[in-house]
């Protein structure tokens, strides 16, 4: 890494984020959390990440989406259009649950995301699949 | 439970086929009244017909046979007029005169016997001389003094005796005897069929009723005799006077009744029997067969006959001479026809009576078989009105004639109540039953519910600590002892274990809640499910130090849910690695059947699965037995599963093993999958196979 990428992890399930966290920020990633889909998007533009993680079910069973959609398929085109930009990496176990099939392919207008990762994970497939992303930027 | 359901389909089943009853009660019961009335009718027919002709035919043949007796008498009574006019003339004093003095006027006494003659109907009266020369005859040319002393009748005469019969005299004899005798006798045979064959062609002798008594002196010496006769031949007054008196010129349909005729020989020489064109039948003769009975054996024939132009019941009887030999026949009989058609009539009539007497036997036999099935009519319509489920059905007791009718009508509606009794409890049952049902139902939904969300719960805090622990273990805080990894390794294990009973717990419930559904789509198998897999199990691999070899080509397209058939391929691989050899090698193998099925095998090496596991294998927590193997633990969801989501494709799905050698999962995916199948939840029970392997 030249750089040291700016992560930013949405997932109400805090123990995860604080291991997630100690595993990137070993790597030598600047790790953000967030814990519900209202304070991910209030704090989102401040944070300002070159990668966002985002778990799908929190507060409610489509936070995720809702937050994606705001990111990227929102009211503020510019926004959109900055976001579009910062890859997003779905990091959920909702597909064992939901019948719904999720495009793999990112810029989909439904679900626009770059990534799907399924829980449980090991940590060296999430570093390789982040590391993947960002190269790709 | 098994014996029950079975029982009344063995019932119901023939046990002899050709013993299916194809008779009815009713039918069969007055096919045999029939039979038996129809059966004595046409005996009581056979019998009245043949007594009735007996009776007609052999009451007019012993007719005959009295009438020929009557006739006899009528002859013989002819015989005796014969008889006495001769004996008058012999007692007379003109006649001592003649035979004893000369001096009679001789003209004038000729005269006086002549008279005589012809007032009793002779045709010969004549006086003889005790020598034999006659004295006088009284029929012109009268001539005298020839001697008949060789005629036997005249013979007994002049020995004194009165004698009397019927005698053949010879042509040249009536020339003598008198003028026109000889023609009166002379007949030119007749053509008959059915005579005796003859060479003869006419008949010049006569046939004579004669008579002759002997003439005494005071002193009661024979001093002559008086002979007389009648000839027979074209003598129609005898049998015509027979007739009459047997039977009074009756007529049937414009023919005689009855006829008589004297035969000369077998000649027709005084009859009433007439030829088609109305003239008397002389000339003609008798059949042989008669002939033959009667002149050539002298006994009687008594029998039917055909007598001219019809058949008569007759009655011949040879007529004798003196001497005892047969000369001639007299004949009676009788027209048949009339006794024919009084038998016909008769016979008709009773078969008439007969008839509508069985018509009549006919009706009450039906009506006798109607009314003795009638109680088993009514009983299997009531018995029809119960099975189309009328319960209230039931059999009207009291109109019974019969015991066993009775009875039967009796036990009958015991039994329908008793069914319909049980029908209502077994509804009843049947509706508690449904009603628990119902609640498991519910519960079971509730259970999955619980079951959903309990896992669900569980998964966010494992995903975590796997997290965690592989973090650890990878030194991202500080450096690890190999003391604590080995305890990491366990404790790693022990959380996949974990995740994959939950994993397996979410997909049961969706199973289970008929969350299968899906819309088939067409996909690259290799790409879209298998490489992402092998992907998935490679750490694990490694760590069994196990290689995989998968020759199925990227271009392969099923039809179905990829994600469905991710789970598919995760399970089959995560046993092989699991059950496989350490250091040995997995392969997926593509097959392209000849009907269309995709094949994929999954095989791997290792101890493989007894016998008796294999049928297990799918059942919903079956665990593979061997102790050894339990060590790495399963949840025995994860094949249950499996079965079904290739069920669900259409597929199936089974297990070939080498026990301590190898084990292959195989399963088939059809080329496109079912209309039906992706909307519709499979059955499965829980803790059966549902597949036969």
């Amino acid at each position: 890494m030249d750089k040291k990428a700016r992560i930013y992890m949405v997932d109400d399930d805090t123990y995860l984020v604080q291991v997630v966290q100690w595993v990137f920020e070993a790597e030598g990633y600047e790790f953000f959390s967030a814990h519900c889909a209202k304070d991910a998007l209030e704090n989102v533009d401040k944070v300002n990440p070159d990668l966002i993680i985002l778990d799908v079910m929190m507060e409610d069973v489509v936070a995720g989406f809702r937050v994606l959609n705001a990111l990227r398929n929102g009211e503020d085109a510019a926004r959109n259009a900055r976001y579009a930009k910062v890859p997003i990496l779905m990091f959920t176990s909702i597909q064992q649950r939901t019948k719904m099939k999720f495009s793999q392919d990112a810029g989909t207008a439904l679900l626009p995301t770059d990534a799907f990762v399924e829980k449980p994970v090991q940590p060296k497939l999430l570093l390789e699949k982040v590391a993947e992303l960002l190269s790709k930027r | 439970m098994e014996r029950k359901k079975q029982a009344p389909e063995a019932l119901a089943r023939p046990v002899r086929p050709w013993a299916r009853p194809f008779l009815s009660v009713r039918w069969t019961l007055f096919t045999v009244l029939a039979l038996l009335t129809l059966g004595g009718g046409g005996m009581s027919i056979f019998l009245g017909y043949n007594l009735t002709s007996e009776a007609v035919i052999g009451e007019a043949q012993r007719r005959v046979e009295l009438d020929i007796m009557s006739a006899w008498a009528s002859y013989r009574h002819e015989l005796d007029r014969v008889s006495l006019v001769v004996k008058l003339v012999s007692q007379t004093q003109k006649t001592h005169d003649l035979l004893t003095r000369n001096v009679v006027d001789r003209d004038w006494a000729r005269s006086r016997v002549e008279d005589f003659r012809r007032q009793y109907g002779l045709d010969v009266l004549t006086i003889v001389s005790p020598d034999g020369k006659i004295v006088l005859r009284t029929r012109f040319p009268y001539r005298s003094g020839d001697n008949v002393y060789s005629d036997p009748v005249v013979q007994r005469a002049l020995k004194g005796q009165s004698s009397a019969g019927t005698v053949l005299i010879p042509a040249e004899v009536l020339d003598i005897e008198g003028q026109f005798l000889r023609d009166q006798a002379f007949m030119e045979f007749k053509e008959t069929p059915m005579a005796a064959q003859t060479n003869k062609t006419v008949e010049t002798d006569g046939m004579m009723l004669k008579a002759a008594e002997p003439v005494f002196d005071s002193s009661n010496h024979v001093i002559g005799l008086v002979y007389g006769g009648v000839l027979l031949n074209r003598n129609y007054s005898i049998p015509d006077g027979i007739r009459e008196t047997i039977f009074k010129n009756e007529k049937y349909k414009g023919k005689t009744l009855g006829t008589v005729t004297i035969f000369q020989g077998d000649l027709r020489i005084a009859t009433n029997v007439l030829n088609q064109n109305g003239t008397r039948a002389i000339g003609t003769r008798v059949s042989k067969i008669v002939r033959d009975q009667t002149l050539e054996n002298g006994l009687p024939y008594y029998d039917r006959a055909f007598v001219v132009n019809d058949w008569y019941l007759t009655a011949y009887d040879p007529i004798r001479d003196p001497d005892d030999r047969v000369i001639g026949i007299l004949y009676v009989g009788i027209l048949e026809q009339k006794f024919i058609d009084y038998k016909t009539k008769l016979t008709q009539s009773f078969v008439g009576l007969m008839g509508i007497g069985v018509l009549i036997a006919l009706v009450v036999a039906l009506s006798f078989a109607v009314w003795l099935s009638a109680p088993i009519k009514r009983l299997t319509m009531v018995a029809h009105e119960l099975s189309d489920g009328n319960f209230k059905a039931r059999v009207h007791l009291g109109r019974e004639m019969f015991k066993e009718i009775r009875r039967l009508n009796l036990t009958f509606n015991q039994m329908a109540d008793t069914v319909v009794h049980r029908g209502d409890e077994l509804a009843r049952m049947n509706a508690q039953l449904e009603r628990s049902n119902q609640e498991l139902t519910q519960l079971n939904e509730n259970y999955m519910d619980m079951l959903q969300f309990v896992t669900h719960e569980l998964k966010s805090p494992l995903a975590s600590t796997t997290f965690s622990l592989a973090a650890i273990k990878h030194g991202y805080f500080g450096a690890v002892s190999p003391e604590q990894l080995k305890v990491i390794d366990s404790v790693e294990k022990n959380v996949e274990y974990l995740n994959e009973m939950i994993l397996n717990y979410l997909n049961l419930a969706r199973i289970e809640r008929g969350e299968l559904d899906f819309t088939p789509e067409r996909f690259a198998i290799r790409t879209e499910v298998i490489d992402p897999m092998l992907e998935q199990v490679r750490r694990q691999l490694e760590a069994a130090d196990m290689t995989l070899e998968c020759d199925v080509p990227s271009g392969v397209q099923v039809e179905g849910e990829a994600t469905l058939l991710k789970i598919v391929i995760d399970n089959l691989l995560s046993n092989a690695i699991k059950y496989g050899k350490k250091g040995s090698k997995v392969t997926i193998h593509y097959e392209l059947r000849k009907d269309g099925m995709h094949r994929f095998r999954v095989h791997n090496e290792g101890r493989g699965i007894p016998e008796e596991d294999i049928r297990k294998l799918f059942k919903k927590f079956s665990r593979l037995a061997v102790s050894e193997l339990r060590a790495k633990k399963g949840t025995g969801l994860g094949l249950f599963i499996t079965h079904a989501i290739i069920q669900k494709h259409g597929g199936r799905i089974w297990v070939e093993s080498k026990e301590g050698d190898w084990t292959e999962f195989v399963f088939e995916l059809p080329p496109k999958m079912p209309k039906h199948l992706a909307t519709e939840t499979p059955t499965l029970e829980v803790g059966e196979a549902t597949e036969p392997l």
